[in-house]
C-alpha cells in the first residue's frame, strides 16, 4: 500500500523528522501553496529528498468561488489566463460554469498544469539559496551531512496529475468537461504518464466513473469520494467503495485522495494507494476545499483508529491502559497525549499510521475484522467510565468489520 | 422569585461576585479569571486560586450532562472542578453523576452561592496546571 501524506505550511519541521519520513511513500503538495508559496515550497520539496505529487486543486474552479484567496489567484495564474481574468484581483465571488470551460479553456488548463507540474524539477536553477537552507535544515534535522545536489539532480513529481472536476453523476455536464479534458490530455506528449483524477459524489458514482476513465492515460488512476468519511459512512456505503475497487482495480493503480484506516484495509481488495495529512485530511467535502487550513491539535488511538481531543484521549486511556501506545513518542518519560507538544502529536500519528499499515499487511482480512470488532469491545469498555457527552462513538469499527468480511 | 439568568456569561457574572468573598475573605478577595484557555481549544468558564488549590468551574444554564462532562476534563488541568448551577437545577442526579466523576456541584443563588457537593482533589497533569496557571497570571496582569 503506497502512502501518500500531505504537505502543508505547518508540517515542515514534521517532514524533517526521520520517523515521518520513514513512515509514508509520497508527499502530496497541494497545488494552492505550491503556487502561493511558490519558491518556499520549491526549495522545500526539491531539498527533501522524498517522491511528491502536487494536487492541482482544479474543483476550486468549479461553480461558486467565494472570495477567492490570494493562493487561489496563484492557481489560477498556473491554470491560465482564461481563468485568471475570472478569478479577477480576488475580491469579488465568481462562478464557473460547465461552459466557461470551452475547448480553449481547457487547452489553457491542461497545459498550464501539466507543464507545471513536469517542469516542477527545474525551479530548483531558480532557487539555489533557498534551496541550500532547506538542505541545511534537512541535514541539521537527521543529523547528516549536507549533500550538494545539482539543479539538474532534482527528482520530478512522481505523478503528473490532469486537471479535474467534481461530478454528480456520470454524464452530467461536469463529466463532460472531465472528458474533453482527458482527451486534451491525450493530445500532450506522453500522454501515459498522466493521470486521470476522479472526484465523485458517491460510491456508486465512483464505479461508473471508474468504468469510463479512458485507457490513453495513465493507469495510476487517482479518486476522491466527496464527504466519503470512513468512520460516519453507512455499512452500505463502506462495500461500495470496497466493490468499486475491487472491481476496477486490476490494471489500475488506485490511489484514494482522503483515506485512513479503512482504505489501508482496502489493500486486499486491491487500493494501490491512499492519502491523508498528518492528523487530518482522512476525508473531504466538495465545495468545502476553500475552507481548509491549519488542524486542531489531536491524538490518534491507534488500537481504536480513532482522533480525539488529547485531554479525552488521557482520560480514555487512563480508563484502560490496553488503549496506550508503545510508539517512542508515548513511551518517552512523562508523556502523556494530553501533554504532547504539536509536532510530537503529529510524529505519533506517522508512527502509528505505519502500524496501520503493517497491520493491515501481514493480517487477513477475516483477522482485520476481528481485530476491529475486538477494539471496539475494548474501547466501549474504557469509554463506559467516562462521561456520557465525551464517550467517543465507536460504532464505526463493526461497520468496518462487517463491510471487509460481507458478501 | 428571582429569575433564572438569561445566558451562561449572566449566571457565570453572579457566580464570580459571590465567589471572590466565598473562596476568599472581605479584606484579601479571591480573584477569579473567566474563560481562560484550559487544554486544547476548550475554555474554562472561570478558575481561581483558594488555599492553594487551583479550582475550576463549568457553568451551564440547563445542560448538566455536558457541564459535568467539561468539569471531568478540566480535572486534568487543575486541582478541583465544579459544575456551576442556578439553584433550581439542582437534582440527585446531577450530583450523583458528578459525585462519581470526581467533581463538585455549586448551586447559584440571587444572594450567595452554595457548594452542594465538594469536589474531589485530584492529580491533573503538572504540564497542563501550570500553563493553565500562567494564563491566568496574564489576565490578572491585563486587568
Amino acid at each position: 500500500m503506497r502512502h501518500f501524506l500531505a504537505y502543508g505550511n505547518s508540517d515542515q519541521a514534521s517532514f524533517r523528522t526521520e520517523d515521518v519520513r520513514d513512515a509514508f511513500d509520497v508527499m502530496s503538495v497541494p497545488g494552492t501553496i505550491a503556487a502561493y508559496y511558490a519558491d518556499a515550497t520549491a526549495a522545500f520539496v526539491l531539498s527533501s529528498d522524498l517522491d511528491y505529487v502536487i494536487d492541482p486543486r482544479t474543483p476550486l474552479f468549479q461553480e461558486a468561488l467565494a472570495s477567492p484567496r490570494a493562493s487561489h489567484v496563484s492557481l489560477a495564474n498556473v491554470m491560465g489566463a482564461s481563468v485568471r481574468s475570472q478569478v479577477g484581483a480576488g475580491e469579488n465571488s465568481v462562478y464557473f460554469a460547465p461552459d466557461f470551460y470551452s475547448d480553449p479553456v481547457i487547452s489553457e488548463v491542461v497545459e498550464g498544469l501539466v507543464n507545471w507540474q513536469r517542469d516542477y524539477a527545474g525551479r530548483s536553477t531558480g532557487i539555489q539559496p533557498k534551496l541550500d537552507r532547506y538542505r541545511s535544515l534537512l541535514a541539521e534535522a537527521l543529523g547528516t551531512e549536507v549533500e550538494q545536489t545539482s539543479p539538474s539532480g532534482s527528482r520530478p513529481p512522481e505523478f503528473c496529475l490532469s486537471p479535474y472536476f467534481a461530478v454528480r453523476e456520470v454524464g452530467d455536464e461536469w463529466w463532460t468537461v472531465n472528458e474533453r479534458v482527458w482527451a486534451r490530455c491525450a493530445e500532450e506528449a506522453q500522454p501515459a504518464t498522466i493521470s486521470p483524477v476522479l472526484c465523485v459524489a458517491g460510491p456508486g458514482v465512483l464505479a461508473d466513473a471508474l468504468a469510463a476513465v479512458p485507457s490513453e492515460l495513465s493507469d495510476a488512476t487517482f479518486f476522491w469520494v466527496t464527504g466519503f468519511d470512513e468512520r460516519r459512512a453507512n455499512a452500505v456505503t463502506l462495500v461500495a467503495v470496497r466493490d468499486a475497487v475491487a472491481q476496477f482495480s486490476d490494471g489500475r493503480r488506485l490511489t484514494n485522495m482522503y483515506g485512513g484506516f479503512y482504505s489501508i484495509c482496502l489493500e486486499h481488495f486491491g487500493l494501490w494507494g491512499f492519502n491523508n495529512g498528518l492528523a487530518y485530511s482522512e476525508s473531504r467535502d466538495w465545495p468545502a476545499l476553500t475552507t481548509t487550513g491549519a488542524a486542531p491539535a489531536r491524538y490518534y488511538i491507534r488500537q481504536l483508529h480513532l482522533f480525539m481531543p488529547p485531554v479525552a484521549a488521557d482520560a480514555l486511556i487512563a480508563a484502560e491502559p490496553g488503549l496506550e501506545c508503545p510508539c517512542p513518542v508515548c513511551v518517552a518519560p512523562g508523556a502523556r497525549p494530553s501533554t504532547l507538544s504539536y509536532p510530537d502529536l503529529k510524529r505519533h500519528f506517522a508512527l502509528a499510521r505505519k502500524w496501520e499499515i503493517e497491520l493491515a499487511e501481514s493480517n487477513s482480512v477475516d483477522a482485520l475484522a476481528g481485530h476491529l470488532r475486538q477494539s471496539k469491545t475494548l474501547g466501549d469498555s474504557a469509554a463506559s467510565r467516562m462521561p456520557a457527552r465525551i464517550r467517543p462513538d465507536l460504532d464505526f469499527l463493526n461497520r468496518w468489520a462487517s463491510a471487509l468480511v460481507a458478501d | 422569585m428571582a429569575e433564572r439568568p438569561a445566558s451562561e456569561a449572566e449566571l457565570v457574572g453572579i457566580f464570580v461576585s459571590h465567589a471572590k468573598t466565598y473562596f476568599g475573605t472581605a479584606t484579601a478577595p479571591a480573584r477569579p479569571a473567566v474563560e481562560v484557555r484550559s487544554h486544547g481549544r476548550a475554555s474554562i468558564d472561570a478558575c481561581l486560586h483558594s488555599d492553594g488549590l487551583l479550582i475550576g468551574f463549568e457553568a451551564k444554564l440547563a445542560d448538566w450532562k455536558r457541564a459535568i462532562a467539561q468539569a471531568y476534563l478540566n480535572t486534568y488541568c487543575v486541582d478541583q472542578s465544579y459544575v456551576v448551577m442556578w439553584h433550581d437545577r439542582m437534582t440527585r442526579a446531577l450530583v450523583s453523576e458528578a459525585v462519581a466523576y470526581g467533581v463538585g456541584v455549586l448551586a447559584v443563588h440571587p444572594d450567595r452561592i452554595e457548594v452542594m457537593e465538594a469536589a474531589q482533589s485530584g492529580s491533573p497533569r503538572p504540564e497542563l496546571r501550570s500553563a493553565l496557571v500562567a494564563r491566568i497570571r496574564q489576565v490578572e496582569e491585563l486587568t
